[in-house]
Order: C-alpha cells, then structure tokens, then sequence
C-alpha cells in the first residue's frame, strides 16, 4: 500500500522524425525527455514547469502510457486519467451525451459505472441538458472542457494527470477544478499538474519538477522550485547563462555521455 | 473496488508474448463501445447513414445485371444470381477495407489520448461492416429459397459460415495492415481504388471462371478472394459443395493470415501518438 503510485526511472524518450515518404526514420533521434527520475505517492501532487518544446507533455503521455519509454522503466499504479488535450478524446459529431459514455469507457469505467455517475457529471459539467443533446461541434472551448473534465473527476482515478487546459475554463470553473483535484488527493489519488500558471502550481502542488529540453533540471519544494524557474529565465543569454546552465546540466550531460549519445 | 492494477512500461517492463486480442473483460466493453461509436458516428450527417451499406451492392447488382446480360451477353443461367452471390463478399471487403484504411490516422484524439490496444479501430470498422453484410446475405437466401428455381437447399446453408468466417477473418487482417500502412504512409488513399478495380476484374465475379484461359487463369487460382466467393456460390448458386476441403482449407489459412497480421500490427503499431 505505500508503494508509490509513480515511479520514473532513467526515463528517456525520443523523437525520430521520418522521410518524407513516411518510411525510414532520418536523422539522429531528438531526446523529448533525457533522464528523468521522479516519484509520487498518494495523495501527493506534482506540479511540472518548463518552456514550451521542454517535454512537459511527453511526459504526462508516458505516464498516461500512450507513449512507451525509449530507456528507462516507469510503473503506474491504479487507474489513470488523464486531461492531456482540450477534446479529451471527445468527437465533435457526436453529442456531449453520447461523448461523456463513451468517453468514461476509454477512462477505464464500465458502461454500467458511467450510465450511474452520469447526472453526477453533468451536474459537475454544469451544462444544460440542451447543450448535452447538441453535437460537440456547436460547443466553446470551455464548455469542452467543463464536460471533459467532469467525466475524468469523477472515474475514479488514482493517477490524474492534467495538461494546461484548467486556463481555459473561467475563474468560478478553475475553482471548481481545483477544488476537485484537493477532494481528489485526499482519497488518496496522486496528481501530476503541467501549467504555466506558476501561481497555481505554487499554490496547489507540494513539489516541482522543472524541465528544460528535456532535462530534469530541478526538482523540489513548489516555493523553491518556482523561485529556481523565475532566476532561470531572469539570466539574460551570455558567458553567465552558460555557465550557470553548465551547472544545473552537468549531470545530464554527464548521463548523455556514459549513454552514448 | 477492483485490486489496483500496476503498469509498468520500459526497460523494466514483464515480456509478453500473448497476442492478445482481446485482454479482458473490460477490454470487451471498450471494443463494442468503439463498434457502438462508430455506428452512431455513421447516422451523423447522412441521409441514409448506417443503411448506405447495404444499397451499394444493390447498386452493382443493378448496373453490372444491366451491363452483362443486354449490351455484353454472358453465357451464365441465372445471371443476376450468380453475380449477386460474387457481389456480396466483395462489396464487404470494398466497403470495410475503404473505411478502416484511415481508421487510425483518423483518430489522432484518441490515440493520443487513451492507452487502449489500437488495433480495436480498425477491427471495430470491420465489425461494423458485417452487420449490413449479413443482413443483406439472409435477404438475398430467402428471396432464393421463395422465388427462384436456382438449387439451394437449406441442407447446405450451415456450409455458408465457413466463406463467411473466411471473408471476415481475410477482410480483418487486411484491415489491420492497411490502416497501420495510412499512418505511415499516405499513398494507398490515391491507390486504393484503382488495385480494387484491378482486383475485381481479376475475379471472376461478372463473367463465368470457365471464360478465364491462359496465363490469368493460374494468377487467379491462389488468389484468396477469389476462393472464397466461389465457396459462396457453391453454396449460393451451384446448390452443392464438392470439395469441402478446400473450404476449410481456406478457412484455416485467413486464420493465419488474421493471426499473423495481428501480430506483425502489434510489433509495429508501438508509440502511434508520434506518428497520427
């Protein structure tokens, strides 16, 4: 039971682009994550930062096991849910009705269990039932998202992971949201946060891991971590920045070179 | 409260071996929720939407009839019969092949989103597909059975499930590879139709196999298609089933086609998400 619900270990994963005919993969592989350690427990929630390109969600598709790690080893334990993209694997031709059930299949639920949590979610969604009975092609982003993150607050997960979507909802939703994701922690379900919202992260999660190309450049109290992330991008390009970043690199260039890169 | 199930992926991660087509029971649900998808995605923005099926064979029986007993006049008694009983399985390869070629570089949001086996896309299309199919094989018996002289007997329709589990299992694996070639490359969208017209005519399926000589002939001895709609007019249309064998030749050889496609789309359907 006090196994952690994440475990990463020496995750590395790679992109290869391929040919343009599609075929042979060309070129040396580019590392969307090089030696990433981590490690949640229940209950516990992890807030992930870094610039755009810097692997936050490549991260969170491994962890959602859509991707397989290149090198490394990473266990999940329990159901994962995951809020990765605005559509929430929704389709825009079908009705949020018929999107919510099938949807929380994908999830992991039983058809029984969704058709049980269904007014639930839409009380959650706070959508009316004409919206519900429309196509998803007539929606706002936001109303998207109040539907999809409804149905994946309430599957039950173990493992949430959340992708930078919450921006898109209003003020009173993202309090909802987060309200949610507490409840949810306090069942014991670990949470994996990206944003750029720092405020959020500050204030919602108790670590912080801070990527950069891919490198796990800092992990560690949110405060910190945050404070380590806002110095970071404070160093204007030059001899200083480089030293600095030769620093906080070291060792993941000391792993790329014992990997052969 | 099931038990907590553990994923580990990587380096660490336990070998399987399994094919595994289906893993679980909850795997089941998730299949027939995608066939169930599918449907209703199929009722959106259509006039005839799931029935369109089962009207574009009606169509070919209805230009090829026209085409091959007035303008060009083939020598085959029961002309309508003997084509409709080629159509059938053809048109269900056609129609499932067609829809599950892009059956996964359609659905980026999904593969990108859930970790489900990917291979429950294109099998779901297939799937799909039968039921029209079906639906159109028990019309097609009964109006033999009430209206025509042509001798089929009820004896022998029980032979019918072997084409059938045949065409299913040679339209699935076809299905499977194809869909995986669309993610990777996109040439077969342009190409497609044109080796299915190909292929069609390769088949005696308008004119009679005994017009067939020469070199075309032995091509068309080991084509696969071709086996399995003349088992369904053995059935259909001869009324008799002579070499039984062979039809459970067949079929067992789709089983292996199936079995090895399957597992040629699980070694390389890895990491989709980088690729739709």
């Amino acid at each position: 039971m006090n196994d952690p619900a994440i475990e990463v270990d020496g995750l590395w994963e790679a992109y290869r682009a391929r040919g343009t005919r599609g075929w042979r993969r060309r070129g040396e592989p580019r590392w969307a994550l090089s030696g990433v350690d981590l490690c949640v427990s229940a209950g516990e929630s992890l807030g992930v930062i870094g610039g755009n390109g810097s692997g936050k969600t490549t991260l969170l598709q491994v962890l959602a096991g859509v991707l397989q790690p290149s090198k490394g080893t990473v266990t999940v334990r329990g159901r994962v849910s995951s809020l990765v993209d605005l559509s929430a694997g929704f389709h825009r031709d079908l009705t949020g009705h018929e999107n919510v059930l099938i949807g929380g299949v994908l999830l992991g639920l039983s058809r029984a269990e969704v058709r049980e949590r269904y007014e639930e979610i839409v009380d959650f969604s706070g959508l009316s039932a004409d919206a519900l009975d429309s196509p998803l092609l007539g929606y706002s982003a936001g109303m998207g998202l109040r539907l999809g993150f409804a149905l994946v607050a309430h599957s039950d997960p173990s493992v949430l992971l959340v992708d930078e979507v919450l921006a898109v909802g209003d003020d009173a939703f993202q309090q909802k949201c987060l309200e949610r994701v507490d409840h949810l922690k306090g069942r014991g379900c670990a949470v994996v946060i990206v944003s750029h919202d720092l405020e959020v992260v500050r204030r919602r999660c108790s670590r912080v891991l801070v990527l950069e190309q891919g490198h796990p450049i800092h992990i560690g109290a949110a405060e910190e971590s945050v404070a380590f992330y806002l110095k970071r991008g404070e160093i204007p390009a030059g001899p200083e920045r480089d030293r600095r970043l030769y620093e906080v690199y070291g060792r993941a260039k000391a792993i790329q070179r014992r990997k052969g890169q | 409260m099931t038990a907590p199930t553990v994923r580990v992926t990587g380096e660490g991660a336990p070998a399987t071996s399994r094919l595994g087509l289906i893993d679980s029971w909850h795997q089941r649900e998730l299949f027939w929720t995608l066939v169930e998808r599918q449907l209703r995605l199929r009722r959106k923005r259509s006039v005839m939407g799931v029935a369109w099926p089962l009207i574009s064979p009606l169509f070919l029986l209805a230009l090829y009839g026209v085409v091959f007993t007035s303008v060009f006049k083939v020598p085959v008694a029961d002309y309508p019969i003997y084509l409709f009983a080629g159509l059938l399985p053809w048109s269900f390869l056609v129609q499932a092949v067609h829809d599950s070629l892009q059956a996964i570089s359609f659905e980026p949001d999904l593969i990108r989103r859930a970790p489900f086996p990917p291979h429950f896309l294109p099998l779901a299309r297939v799937v799909v597909m039968i039921f029209p199919f079906l639906a159109l094989l028990a019309g097609f018996v009964a109006y033999e059975l009430a209206f025509t002289e042509v001798p089929v007997s009820v004896a022998l329709l029980p032979w019918l499930v072997v084409p059938i589990g045949s065409l299913f299992l040679f339209v699935a694996a076809a299905s499977l590879l194809l869909s995986l070639f669309d993610v990777f490359n996109r040439d077969l969208r342009y190409l497609l139709q044109n080796l299915l017209t190909v292929w069609f005519f390769l088949i005696p399926i308008v004119y009679h196999r005994g017009m067939v000589e020469g070199t075309l002939r032995i091509v068309t001895r080991l084509d696969p298609m071709r086996l399995i709609i003349d088992q369904f007019r053995d059935v259909l249309y001869e009324g008799r089933v002579d070499d039984p064998g062979v039809h459970l030749l067949t079929l067992a050889g789709c089983l292996v086609a199936f079995v090895v496609a399957l597992a040629v789309f699980r070694a390389k359907a890895v990491d989709l998400a980088k690729d739709v």
